[in-house]
């Protein structure tokens, strides 16, 4: 089990990470999703020893994380990072080495790894003759290639072809099949949603829900329904635990219920108008799940000291809601900076 | 653990710099200045040869006068090799000097020759026809010479092996300090620093790109001295002495010392850029610093022993391109260049230290240049 607990961390004055903590078990797949600039990153790096926290742990099998167990981790950054003049086979036997891997271990798995996402015709070129989808299978052979016992990938989805995502989500499966704890982060929703047995939610340094799509469901205050009816626009205003209601023209009408509302008796209620061909609680995607979660907590750092995933990212702070709930405590941030998270 | 990836990260600098074209080109380019520079050294040695000459002696005084001219032969800084021709050669002989295959045929005081006794061998006859008209040879004076502000020998040869390796020491270090900023840049400008520091330490991972790079530098030395001492023997240019194999060892010495120091200086500047352009600027400074102390060794060689020379041989780090400057001076006191090693190593150590800092502190932020202050004080933890 990979643990994260009360990781702290600020850049001068901006505070990236405030106290995140969540954990991973053996053979789990977890999805990390954030907006832009949440933490994501900043909270990979430090799981990584790459930056140092300024408080908090990190833990696994029960014990902090050291430079000897850190080697056996599997780690893919962000921003890929090759040699770009250095030859595919050689640079996969080498990180396989510097991970604690025998030569003759490391040239086995640099050509297992090869073959496997078919990079292997390419092994005597150097990384900067690969086409981009290539060179990002050979980054994905350098973060697996010495049978991490942690696997960490930053957005390791980003830029893939379909094809490419299906490999990917198949190796990632299989490794978490083999017992290894699965961090990834992604901005696709859809695909963490299909792919992940948890999911965390990070939000300006902060963890504002985590549990499986299921829990994260049921904590969810609101259902909707979709009633598909005859009777007239504004029927159900007046039912009992209607919180809302929209009645598009030609289409079943869209509920939102109370979190203590009987559904049965808005049925009841659409039945005594006539017939009722549709009648279904919507389950709520991740996407919307999420803008749930960050809106909930837009208000929670109303200084607007929002965290950023390294120095570089300064600019990126403020409101990045993938959604229409602009953080009004922070009237420059135009709905454009929202529309890159 | 950390040393096992030390030493990968060595190998993996030494055989990917050493398989690159540019190592190939700079190892090219020093070899054939070296094998130049000695071929000229050989061209022009060769013009300053003790000229030799072929001379027969016949008649009556042949043997007294072959004897002596054998004898002073050496003062006068002429090979001879002389015969005594007998007499029904003589026809032969005089066809010899006629075909300029002799170059003087003696015969009882007459000089036969092409045209004119060459100036050279000229006292020698002149001397060797007097001895033979002394009645006893072995109460002939010898002349001696008594040197009373001898010229050391050696001397022309002394200053020409400083340059060599002042030029040596200052495009090796330059070039390899280079290696070692565009090494490090490249692998934040790639970010794959960061896949590498999620397994090596900073520190790691900065000694062993400096030991890797400097291994390729020590072999191209290796290589330019052996060609340059192979060459330069082969030529006649060189004169191979302890004198020349203690050059050798003062080069690499201050190689070592001097490169250490510079690359890890270029290496904390190179940390604080991201990208190449920047770095090329950023080192500038650094450069002067090499290349002050250059030109001054320049202006040393000319006097090695002057007392400003001296002093600056002692001082870090002109003490890497001064203090070779003085194997072209014949007086240096034993303690010099133990002290000069010493204060460098000292000094070394301290760059060595602050440099490994502001790297560590600079090479995973990435963007803009990071400040000084920053560099030094932030740590990881920023």
């Amino acid at each position: 089990m990979l643990e994260l607990e009360g990781l702290r961390k600020s850049y001068g004055d901006r505070v990236a990470l405030d106290g995140v903590t969540f954990s991973v078990r053996p053979g789990e797949l977890y999805g990390f999703v954030g907006t832009n600039g949440a933490g994501k990153t900043t909270t990979m790096r430090i799981t990584l020893g790459v930056l140092e926290p300024d408080a908090g742990t990190v833990r696994y099998r029960g014990k902090p994380v050291d430079a000897e167990t850190r080697r056996t981790f599997g780690y893919m950054p962000e921003e890929r990072g090759l040699y770009p003049k250095m030859r595919v086979g050689d640079q996969l036997r080498y990180l396989a080495e510097l991970h604690g891997l025998s030569r003759a271990e490391a040239d086995r798995a640099a050509t297992y790894w090869m073959e496997r996402l078919s990079v292997i015709e390419r092994a005597g070129d150097r990384v900067e003759a690969l086409s981009l989808g290539n060179q990002q299978r050979v980054q994905l052979a350098a973060a697996l290639v010495h049978h991490p016992a942690v696997l960490v990938l930053d957005e390791p989805f980003s830029g893939l072809d379909p094809v490419g995502v299906d490999n990917l989500a198949e190796v990632l499966r299989e490794r978490a099949a083999e017992g290894v704890p699965v961090v990834f982060s992604s901005h696709q929703l859809e695909l963490v949603e299909r792919l992940c047995d948890s999911i965390g939610i990070i939000y300006r340094g902060r963890m504002v829900a985590t549990g499986t799509v299921d829990e994260l469901r049921a904590s969810r205050s609101e259902r909707v329904l979709r009633v598909g009816t005859d009777a007239a626009a504004g029927w159900a205003d007046r039912v009992p635990g209607v919180v809302s209601a929209e009645y598009p023209a030609g289409a079943a009408t869209k509920l939102l219920l109370a979190p203590d509302a009987d559904d049965q008796a808005v049925l009841d209620a659409a039945r005594a108008l006539g017939p009722v061909r549709e009648f279904t609680p919507l389950r709520a995607s991740l996407a919307e799940l999420f803008r749930e979660a960050v809106a909930d907590h837009d208000g929670d750092r109303a200084d607007g000291t929002a965290g950023t995933d390294g120095p570089g990212a300064a600019a990126t702070s403020g409101p990045a809601a993938p959604s229409d709930t602009a953080d009004t405590s922070n009237a420059d941030g135009p709905a454009a900076e929202g529309a890159r998270a | 653990m950390n040393r096992s990836a030390m030493r990968l990260v060595m190998r993996r600098e030494f055989v990917e710099r050493g398989r690159d074209r540019g190592f190939a080109i700079a190892v090219g380019i020093s070899l054939a200045i070296v094998l130049i520079s000695v071929l000229i050294a050989a061209l022009v040695s060769s013009k300053n040869k003790t000229p030799s000459f072929d001379v027969g002696f016949a008649g009556g005084r042949a043997a007294v006068e072959q004897q002596y001219a054998e004898q002073v032969a050496p003062n006068y800084k002429i090979k001879l090799s002389s015969t005594i021709v007998p007499e029904d050669g003589l026809d032969l002989a005089r066809q010899q000097v006629k075909d300029g295959k002799l170059d003087a045929l003696v015969v009882d005081g007459q000089v036969y020759v092409q045209d004119t006794v060459d100036a050279k061998l000229e006292p020698v006859l002149a001397g060797a026809n007097l001895a033979a008209q002394v009645p006893d040879l072995a109460r002939v004076q010898a002349q001696s010479t008594v040197k009373l502000a001898p010229k050391d020998p050696d001397a022309g040869q002394r200053k020409t092996v400083a340059l060599i390796a002042e030029i040596t020491l200052f495009s090796q270090m330059i070039a390899y300090c280079m290696w070692v900023a565009t090494g490090v840049v490249e692998e934040k400008s790639s970010r794959v620093i960061e896949v590498l520091l999620s397994t090596v330490t900073p520190r790691a991972l900065l000694t062993g790109k400096i030991i890797g790079i400097g291994g390729l530098g020590l072999l191209q030395l290796g290589a330019t001295v052996a060609v340059g001492l192979g060459a330069g023997s082969a030529t006649g240019a060189l004169h191979i002495s302890g004198q020349v194999w203690q050059t050798v060892g003062i080069v690499a010495v201050w190689f070592v010392l001097g490169y250490i120091f510079y690359s890890s200086a270029y290496a904390a500047v190179a940390a604080r850029v991201s990208r190449q352009e920047e770095m090329q600027t950023a080192v500038q400074p650094l450069n002067l610093l090499l290349m002050v102390p250059y030109f001054t060794a320049f202006a040393a060689i000319g006097n090695p022993d002057a007392g400003w020379v001296r002093t600056l041989s002692l001082i870090p780090p002109f003490s890497v391109l001064i203090q070779p400057v003085r194997i072209a001076g014949g007086d240096a006191s034993w303690w010099e260049p133990v002290a000069a090693v010493g204060l460098m190593a000292v000094a070394t150590v301290g760059i060595v230290l602050a440099g490994a800092r502001v790297y560590e502190n600079s090479v995973l932020r990435f963007g803009s240049k990071v400040s000084l202050r920053a560099a030094w004080t932030a740590g990881r933890k920023a």
